[in-house]
Parts: C-alpha cells; sequence; structure tokens
C-alpha cells in the first residue's frame, strides 16, 4: 500500500536514507531509487535524488565514479566516504532518539 | 568522458527515448545547458548524461520520464545547477568563440564594396553586442521553457510576444551599425583589403571544414554548405573590386548594380540553399 509521506517531512529524513542504502552498496541514479519503491518510498520524486546526491557530494559524504555498465555506457556510482559513514550513524542516533521520543508522546496520548 | 564525448553520447541515446519522455528530456536539458551557461560544463553533462541513463531505464521498465522523475524538473534543475561550480573560464569561452564566429562570418560580406572606409570601432561594438546578446538570449529563452508551460497565455500571443522581444532586443545592434560612427576607421582598399579577405577566407574556411568533419557522423555537416557558399562569394567580390585591372569596371555605377544584384542573388541562394539544406537534414532524421 502506497503512502504519501509529506514533502517537507520527507526532506529532513532523507538524505540520512540515502547514506544507509550506499553504505550497504554502491548504486546509480535509478539502482536508488528502485531502492526507496522496495523500502516503501515509492511516492519520493526520483527527480529529487541528483540534486542531494550532489549535494552530498560536494560536501564529502559520498564519493562518484564511472562503472562499466552491461547494458550501454559506464553509468556513475555513489558510494559513501569515511564522513558519510560519520554522517550515517549520526543520523541513526538521532532517529533513534526521535522514535523513544514519539513512543512516549503516542503512548501518552493513547493513555 | 570529456565534455565533446558526453554531448555526443547525449545526442546518441537520446534517440530510444519515446516522444512523451524526449520531449520531456529535451526540455530539462534546454533549460539546464541555458541556465548554466556560467557552470562548469564537464559537470553539467555528466548529471545530464546520468539522467538520461536513468530515464531510459525508466522507460524499459514501463515508467514515463514524468513518473519517474516528478512534476517539477524545474525545480530538480535549479537545485542541480544550485549544487554545480560557477566556470567563469567557460563565459569566456563562450563569448570568444562568439565574437570569433562573428567577425567571421560578418566582416567579409561587409567588404565587398572598396572606396568606403570601414568603421572598425562600430562594427566591433555591435560584434561585442550581439555575441553578449546571443548568450543572454540563450539564458532567457531557456528561462522561458516552463515559463511558457505553465502560462495560459495563448500561442499566438506567446510568439508574438517573443517577436517584439527579438526586435527590440536586435536593434541596437543595427543602430550601431548604422549610426554610430567612431574614429577607428580603416581603409580596406587594394592589397591590404585583398590580404585581409585572404587571410579571412582562410580562417572560415578552415573553421567550417573542421566543423564539417566533427559533424560529420551525425549526418549535419552540410549545414555548414550554404555559410560557406556565401562567405566565399563575399570574398570573390571583395577581392575582384580591390583588382587594378577591374577597378574602373567594377566600381562604375553600372559596376556597382551589377555588383550589389550579385550580393542579392547570392543571398537569395543563400537562403534557398539554407532552407533546402535544413529540410533534407530534417528528412534524414
Amino acid at each position: 500500500m502506497e503512502h504519501k509521506v509529506s514533502s517537507q517531512l520527507l526532506k529532513g529524513f532523507l538524505q540520512g536514507i540515502l547514506l544507509i542504502l550506499l553504505a550497504e552498496e554502491a548504486n546509480y541514479g535509478y539502482g536508488i531509487s528502485q531502492r526507496l519503491v522496495e523500502v516503501g518510498l515509492e511516492s519520493v520524486p526520483k527527480g529529487t535524488i541528483y540534486p542531494l546526491l550532489t549535494s552530498m557530494e560536494k560536501r564529502g559524504l559520498v564519493k562518484s565514479e564511472s562503472r562499466p555498465s552491461t547494458d550501454g555506457p559506464s553509468r556513475k556510482y555513489y558510494e559513501t566516504t569515511d564522513e558519510g559513514l560519520l554522517a550515517k550513524q549520526e543520523f541513526l542516533d538521532q532517529w533513534g532518539y526521535l522514535v523513544a521520543a514519539m513512543g512516549n508522546l503516542t503512548k501518552e496520548e493513547q493513555a | 568522458m570529456t565534455t565533446e564525448e558526453l554531448i555526443e553520447q547525449n545526442n546518441e541515446l537520446r534517440a530510444a527515448l519515446n516522444k512523451e519522455n524526449e520531449d520531456f528530456y529535451l526540455d530539462f536539458l534546454l533549460y539546464v545547458r541555458s541556465q548554466g551557461v556560467l557552470k562548469d560544463e564537464q559537470t553539467v553533462e555528466e548529471q545530464l548524461f546520468a539522467i538520461l541513463q536513468d530515464i531510459l531505464e525508466a522507460q524499459k521498465n514501463g515508467q514515463s520520464a514524468a513518473d519517474y522523475f516528478g512534476t517539477d524538473p524545474k525545480f530538480v534543475a535549479d537545485r542541480i545547477l544550485q549544487q554545480t561550480p560557477n566556470k567563469l573560464s567557460e563565459a569566456a569561452k563562450l563569448f570568444l568563440y562568439g565574437f570569433g564566429a562573428y567577425i567571421g562570418f560578418s566582416l567579409l560580406p561587409s567588404l565587398p564594396i572598396p572606396g568606403k572606409p570601414m568603421d572598425l570601432g562600430s562594427f566591433l561594438l555591435s560584434g561585442v553586442y550581439l555575441t553578449l546578446l546571443a548568450i543572454v538570449g540563450f539564458f532567457l529563452i531557456g528561462k522561458t521553457i516552463y515559463f511558457f508551460k505553465k502560462s495560459k497565455m495563448a500561442s499566438w500571443m506567446k510568439s508574438l510576444m517573443s517577436f517584439v522581444i527579438a526586435c527590440a532586443v536586435l536593434f541596437p545592434a543595427f543602430a550601431i551599425t548604422f549610426w554610430l560612427h567612431t574614429p577607428a576607421q580603416i581603409n580596406l582598399d587594394g592589397t591590404l583589403g585583398i590580404f585581409v579577405i585572404v587571410l579571412v577566407l582562410i580562417g572560415v574556411t578552415v573553421f567550417i571544414k573542421k566543423q564539417e568533419k566533427k559533424d560529420k557522423d551525425d549526418d549535419k555537416d552540410h549545414i555548414w554548405r550554404p555559410i560557406l557558399f556565401f562567405v566565399i562569394l563575399s570574398a570573390v567580390v571583395g577581392v575582384l573590386t580591390r583588382l587594378p585591372i577591374l577597378d574602373g569596371l567594377l566600381l562604375s555605377k553600372g559596376g556597382r548594380l551589377i555588383l550589389a544584384g550579385i550580393m542579392l542573388a547570392g543571398l537569395v541562394i543563400f537562403n534557398v540553399y539554407t532552407v533546402y539544406t535544413a529540410k533534407k537534414m530534417n528528412k534524414e532524421d
């Protein structure tokens, strides 16, 4: 079932999500978009991935390289750098903190 | 890949897009290239190529470019360009290329009739203005790609607006050429004139031959032929009118009329040849 997540909300998380996906394995634009669909984020406009990847590369969180492709010209693959792995951990820590806080809040709401 | 290789590969790969996706991608490509005039061209072309490859893969999987990319490609393009470093040397290169082309292609047609000194100052100023106009114009035309799509203006109104704007911005170039007089006057009669004409003709011919070689793979090399024809005609008339043997004949009242007739006929042939070449290239596409 497709869930539409507010784009404003998603904006804050997308970088963290990309860091997690690229830490698993290096990937290119369309490959990343397919992974987003697999994890349930089909409503994310995939065009937004590109400027985000460019920004992340500029800030040293990911690096890109050209890799041969089986069906055509080489493709631009992205993978996390050491700084990216640190940023990913920071994101996961903050996520854990938020999940715990939201969990407490929703318990209070239900009580 | 070099920038030229990226552009060539982009042209080739685009042919695999269906009509709907090609329209979507072309708007995006033109917008990014026109707004990225001051940006690092290599980075811009790498991004465009990567996106094209992904849109093609989405197409193979039954997804349209709009469905894959989202409904606001302008937003994505603006964000990509924001992240792309500026490279002023690209703008300088573009300016020099455009200015060189102006001199190459405008100098010879403005030299056929000797006897009147050439106002080098107004010629060069006009060239600077037109070159800057071409670059700024390219940038502004890019801006209209998504503006006109969103605008509810009638199609005829958009065309009229474009025509009026084009006339307004081109007028200063004519004004400079016809009404601005500078002290930088140069007499290109006689041997000096012949020397300059031959030099410019060689330069322009070498440039066109290089471009033809580059465009041969796309079968677009014959686009240069009408231009080469007109340049050679202007050069031949310019040299003939400066030869002492023909001086008296060609510069008499009747001779000038004949020369004007030849140049006018040359212009008509150039236009017909251009239209014919363009139609032939469209058919081949």
